[in-house]
């Protein structure tokens, strides 16, 4: 409900906005302690990062924080679980469970001895999801860079909200898209599971490449099958303070946007919070999606649960959250659509005349490599044309 | 022994200035065709080059010295008067005004209040008259109260778009806006853009800013005091003006010949089809807004003068833009706020010097939000509203013969609000909210005397009391300190008083004429305020949220003390002054980081209470006469706020001072009129100042599912770029050029902003989007944007006209 005052907000910036990019400028802080920790019930979304801002050379960075001591406690039965650090972050063990109800706290002693402490966090139920939808928009949202609106879908969902309890809501999407193009090499081409510079290769391989002729950019097809993945662009919350016990009718969750026309996978995860986890959210999304407009929420700072032991005047940013989720997925065949999509794929194959005197040299495809933003795995739900 | 020599020299001083013989020169000031009393008439007389302005009853009296002296009364719509007198006794003259039959509507009052900077014991008043109204350019060519007074000294706001104006630093809420005694909670229409405030119906604004006269209360910064003209009318006159934005007509008539007589104004405006223009996105979009005023006269007897003023604004907007609300489908929104107020106002004079002014004040303001919902004829409605109630009852005095006057009087105010409805009709996504209603009185007594014990010391006194008490039913909850969790509940029935408090407001001024030009003023003011509007933005919304004082929300108040020396040029030709004022305020409220007042009930756990600092040095020098007039005014000023809590979560900037919104170190604005002939007139403003304080992050994290995120850590920690813009008009006065005489017109073609400045209203924050704008953003984590309102000139052409 809270968004009927945003949106009011930004039907006011529109009666005679514009607005023009500009270098951001900033007031950097050093020593900033941010902790991210997010414990969900969905595998592999569970972790928790610690990082301090580092602010040298005109440079600004988060640094994270290694060799932490990061412990998970069920302050009900005493349980201890121990993070293991893995690529920049913690995580639990894999067999990690927590119930709705339980209450937890995160402990974490950093390599320097200073102490951080979550305040109790209680595992709120899930709500499951009963339908979802989507519906294409040619205008679904107005884009800034473009200066114009954007077509895409919007994700709807419906839900029975619990009238027994109060309950705050937190959407978060992943998107799979079938993968045409697995590499791109402007200046150079692939090679060795790289992109190699025109110098660099005609250093190690002769015959060599024949830069006078070449283009700017090679493009490799994806070897197998493979989907890009993308994240939601957007912090959606929701609150049934004004809905308590009635069903989330078609409530818009989630913006797809056509970044290309083809087929997509949209995997919906809906989250439980608590009251403090949910107001810590909205504060997230008015920083991070309300602020754009005359009358636009100012700044706050993203203080949630977390504090030092040992001096309770320091500021510890972020916050530890439980969000036990549901999730359902819908495919959506975007063949049909008309609108030009927001990236144009342009495919450029290396051709024989790029090389001198070999075109048994030429390459044009490249490897799924798995990883956050990609995987060759085929994602639940997909449906093959 | 330096207090001593001071006041030796002051008594001294005293002794030899008030020497002489002095009789009292009184002047009684009638409308030539009906002998009703003229009011607020200038008398301006040389050779003391002194002078002031004829009371209610028509009445201007003065003490001079034994001379011969030259008088010159004028007023708007009047001819000239000259009169000369050999004072040698005490003289009552009559003098009886004659109406101007040409170029009424364009006559500038050069003469208006000459000598009054000097002379009065009022510091810190501001007054515009809609005669300069007029001339100042404004955008899109509307007359507009507020935006002309930002080009005054001390008075500033949030930018094109901001609902109020801030005086001396003080938030917009802490201005009383009163339109003839009526309260205003909106005072702008299309969200800030203009004043509410019929244009050709006004006829006086006064902003108090320094020591307030004790008959007005409830605000700690400031009194904008704007009256509608009384209709001393014998004749119809008609008159009217067509503008790119809107439109207005305006009639001004006897009914009933020297018994009844009315002015109306209207103005309209539907601005859709412009929208477009500006932008795509705006082709669906709707936006309209009217205002209304009548004010009727009846004089049923020789002493009696009775008033009924209705004041009535609406602004609907609808906008297309939202395709989502949560859990509501609606296709667009729509906007619906109106202003109805009621004065009805009894004067009885029991004398020419004696007067008794009764006056009721009623009304109501209604700000809506409505969705309706996509393929159904159902609405969803969120509404609030605001129904006040006064009563003014003020018995004046003005004694000829002792040099001084007095007033007192009492004052009921009751203010029921509803702070939010949300009507689902028959939506069932959502389900129905009623907050409570909020109940509240202030119960005041006043006085306030204004005494000359010595011709050149003019003391103004004053003392306000007010009881405020907020009336059950009331929920109040009590918070534990550190963690803000509540640890009880009191419920208060009917009737029962939920929370009190009362205060003595002291006001006082004192002016020291050294000599006929120059003079030096003193002021103190305590004020309180029982009634805030509580918003998390730059400037609130018309359906932020009003509040009264609870039990955890205490009243604001503040001490407010100035300084200033006065002085004028060439027979008033030119004045200059220099203003300088301390303010320390407690109890302001600002909203805690991340707060959400949307139907919450509860707004207390969204605010902190602390105090405040304002001060600053006013330069001003004014030239109101001759064909090139206008005015220079440069103020230097600092508004500071702080938190006091123990919490982290309810600090601001660690508790230490931070700028407030409304804090702008340089200001500097002029104006110059350049009035060629009797038909062309050529008006420029200039301002520039210290742009508005803008928080900048202190960080930027990156989320888990790559969102970037700035982090904040301070408030206000930078600023906007400077604020600077240039306006010009060009007015072409048609009157003498037509055969028949009672049919005026003339042109008024405005530039506002002439160089195309960009000042930016914000600058936010953006995720980067590719390479999008790379070679602007370069390798900073985040995006950023200026919002502009204006990126060029905005040309309007509003024609105006009169019949009479």
């Amino acid at each position: 409900m809270l968004l009927i005052k945003r949106l009011f907000f930004v039907a006011t910036a529109l009666l005679f906005a514009c607005t023009e990019p500009i270098s951001p400028e900033f007031e950097f802080e050093s020593g900033l302690i941010y902790v991210d920790a997010f414990i969900s019930n969905i595998p592999g979304s569970s972790f928790v990062t610690v990082a301090e801002s580092k602010f040298e050379f005109d440079f600004f960075r988060n640094e994270f924080l290694g060799n932490a001591e990061v412990l998970l406690l069920n302050t009900d039965n005493g349980l201890e679980v121990t993070f293991s650090e893995s690529e920049e972050s913690y995580v639990p063990p894999e067999d990690l469970t927590i119930t709705a109800g339980e209450s937890w706290e995160l402990l974490i002693t950093l390599e320097d001895g200073r102490r951080y402490k979550s305040l109790p966090e209680i595992a709120s139920s899930p709500v499951p999801i009963s339908e979802i939808e989507a519906s294409y928009d040619p205008e679904l949202e107005f884009n800034l860079d473009e200066d114009d609106f954007v077509p895409g879908h919007k994700v709807l969902i419906t839900f029975d909200d619990p009238s027994e309890v109060d309950n705050f809501y937190f959407w978060r999407f992943r998107s799979f898209e079938r993968l045409v193009v697995c590499e791109r090499c402007a200046g150079g081409i692939f090679r060795d599971s790289e992109c190699v510079s025109f110098e660099e290769y005609n250093a190690q391989n002769s015959p060599g490449v024949n830069e006078d002729g070449a283009d700017p950019e090679y493009t490799y097809i994806c070897e197998r099958d493979c989907w890009r993945i993308r994240f939601n662009e957007k912090i959606e919350v929701f609150s049934d303070e004004f809905a308590n016990g009635v069903s989330g009718n078609r409530l818009g969750v989630a913006d797809v946007l056509l970044y290309t026309k083809n087929d997509i996978l949209v995997e919906m995860q809906q989250y439980a919070l608590t009251a403090e986890g949910y107001r810590y959210f909205r504060i997230l999304k008015d920083i991070v999606d309300n602020n754009g407009n005359f009358n636009a929420p100012p700044p706050a700072a993203l203080l949630g649960n977390m504090f030092n032991v040992d001096d309770g005047n320091e500021f510890v940013l972020g916050r530890f959250t439980i969000g036990l989720a549901s999730t359902a997925s819908i495919f959506i065949d975007r063949t049909a659509i008309e609108d030009e999509p927001l990236e144009q794929e342009r495919i450029n194959t290396e051709s024989s005349e790029l090389f001198f005197g070999n075109g048994l040299l030429v390459r044009s495809t490249a490897p799924c490599r798995e990883g956050r933003f990609r995987t060759g795995t085929l994602p639940s739900g997909w449906i093959s044309n | 022994m330096n207090l001593r020599l001071g006041m030796l020299l002051f008594f001294g001083l005293a002794l030899t200035l008030s020497y002489s013989q002095e009789y009292q020169l009184t002047f009684r000031i009638l409308d030539g065709t009906s002998n009703l009393p003229v009011k607020d008439a200038n008398v301006f007389i040389v050779p003391c080059s002194c002078g002031g302005v004829s009371d209610e009853n028509g009445m201007f009296s003065i003490n001079l010295q034994e001379n011969g002296y030259q008088a010159t009364i004028s007023f708007i719509g009047y001819e000239s008067t000259g009169i000369t007198v050999n004072l040698n006794k005490d003289t009552l003259l009559e003098v009886k005004m004659q109406p101007k039959q040409e170029r009424l509507s364009e006559v500038i009052v050069k003469a208006k209040k000459v000598n009054e900077m000097i002379t009065s014991p009022q510091m810190g008043v501001l007054k515009l008259e809609s005669q300069e109204l007029k001339k100042i350019p404004s955008a899109l060519g509307e007359l507009d109260v507020l935006r002309g007074l930002t080009l005054l000294p001390g008075v500033n706001n949030t930018g094109e778009i901001s609902n109020g104006v801030s005086v001396r630093g003080g938030s917009l809420d802490q201005n009383l806006v009163l339109y003839d005694y009526a309260p205003v909670f909106n005072p702008t229409h299309l969200f800030g853009l203009f004043s509410i405030f019929t244009p050709d119906v006004t006829s006086s604004i006064d902003l108090y800013r320094a020591n307030i006269p004790a008959r007005y209360g409830g605000r700690t910064s400031s009194v904008l005091d704007i009256k509608v003209k009384t209709p001393y009318a014998d004749t119809l006159k008609l008159s009217g003006g067509i503008g790119l934005v809107s439109s207005r007509v305006n009639i001004e008539t006897p009914l009933i010949k020297d018994k009844l007589t009315l002015v109306a104004g209207g103005r309209a405006g539907f601005t859709d089809f412009l929208l477009p223009i500006f932008s795509r996105r705006l082709e669906n979009t709707k936006a309209s807004f009217y205002d209304g005023t009548i004010k009727l006269l009846y004089l049923p007897t020789k002493n009696d003068q009775v008033t009924f003023t209705g004041f009535y604004t609406k602004d609907f907007y609808q906008l297309d833009l939202i395709s989502r609300i949560e859990n509501i489908e609606a296709e667009n929104n729509q906007y619906d706020f109106q202003n109805l107020n009621g004065t009805l106002n009894w004067q009885h004079s029991f004398n020419e010097e004696t007067a008794l002014r009764t006056i009721l004040v009623s009304g109501i303001y209604n700000a809506d939000n409505i969705f309706p919902e996509i393929d159904s004829s159902n609405e969803i409605e969120f509404k609030s509203r605001i129904k006040h109630f006064s009563f003014i009852s003020e018995f004046s005095k003005f004694k000829r013969d002792r040099n001084f006057d007095y007033y007192f009087g009492t004052q009921i105010n009751r203010y029921q609000i509803d702070p939010g409805e949300l009507n689902p009709g028959t939506a069932t996504s959502i389900t129905p909210i009623v907050l409570p209603q909020e109940t509240s009185y202030e119960l005041s007594g006043y006085a306030n005397l204004n005494w000359e014990p010595i011709h050149f010391l003019t003391l103004s006194t004053g003392l306000r009391y007010t009881y405020y008490f907020l009336q059950g039913p009331y929920t109040q909850n009590e918070y534990d300190d550190l963690s803000g969790n509540i640890i009880g509940t009191e419920i208060f029935e009917k009737g029962e008083v939920a929370a009190s408090y009362d205060g003595l407001e002291p006001r006082l001024g004192a002016s020291i004429q050294l000599n006929p030009t120059i003079s030096l003023k003193m002021s103190y003011a305590r004020l309180n305020q029982y009634l805030q509007n509580i918003y998390n933005n730059t400037t609130p919304l018309p359906t932020s949220r009003w509040k009264t004082a609870d039990g955890n929300i205490l009243p604001q108040m503040s001490d407010a003390y100035g300084f200033g020396i006065y002085k004028s040029f060439n027979e008033n030709s030119m004045e200059a002054s220099i203003e300088t004022y301390y303010r320390t305020s407690k109890n302001n409220l600002t909203y805690r980081p991340g707060a959400d007042f949307f139907l919450e009930q509860f707004v207390e756990r969204e605010i902190v209470q602390g105090p405040g600092r304002a001060y600053g040095v006013e330069l001003s020098i004014r030239k109101p006469l001759g064909n090139v007039n206008g005015w220079l005014n440069y103020t230097w000023s600092r508004s500071q706020l702080r938190t006091e809590s123990e919490s982290l979560s309810g600090r601001i900037n660690n508790n230490q001072w931070f700028n407030s919104d409304f804090d702008r170190p340089h200001t500097l604005n002029a104006t110059l009129n350049y009035e060629a002939d009797d038909y062309n007139t050529l008006s420029f403003n200039f301002v520039v100042q210290t742009g508005r304080p803008l928080t900048l992050a202190n960080g930027v994290v990156e989320l888990s599912d790559g969102i970037r995120a700035p982090i904040f850590l301070e408030r206000n920690n930078s600023r906007l770029p400077t604020y600077h813009r240039l306006d010009m008009s060009y007015n072409i006065h048609f009157s003498k050029s037509k055969k028949n005489k009672r049919w005026q017109n003339d042109w008024t073609f405005t530039i506002y902003n002439l160089y195309g400045r960009k000042n930016p209203l914000n600058i936010f924050y953006t995720q980067r989007n590719g390479l999008e704008n790379a070679d602007v953003f370069l390798d900073n984590p985040l995006g950023s944007f200026e919002l502009l309102v204006l990126n060029s000139p905005l040309f309007s052409l509003t024609y105006n006209f009169t019949f009479q």
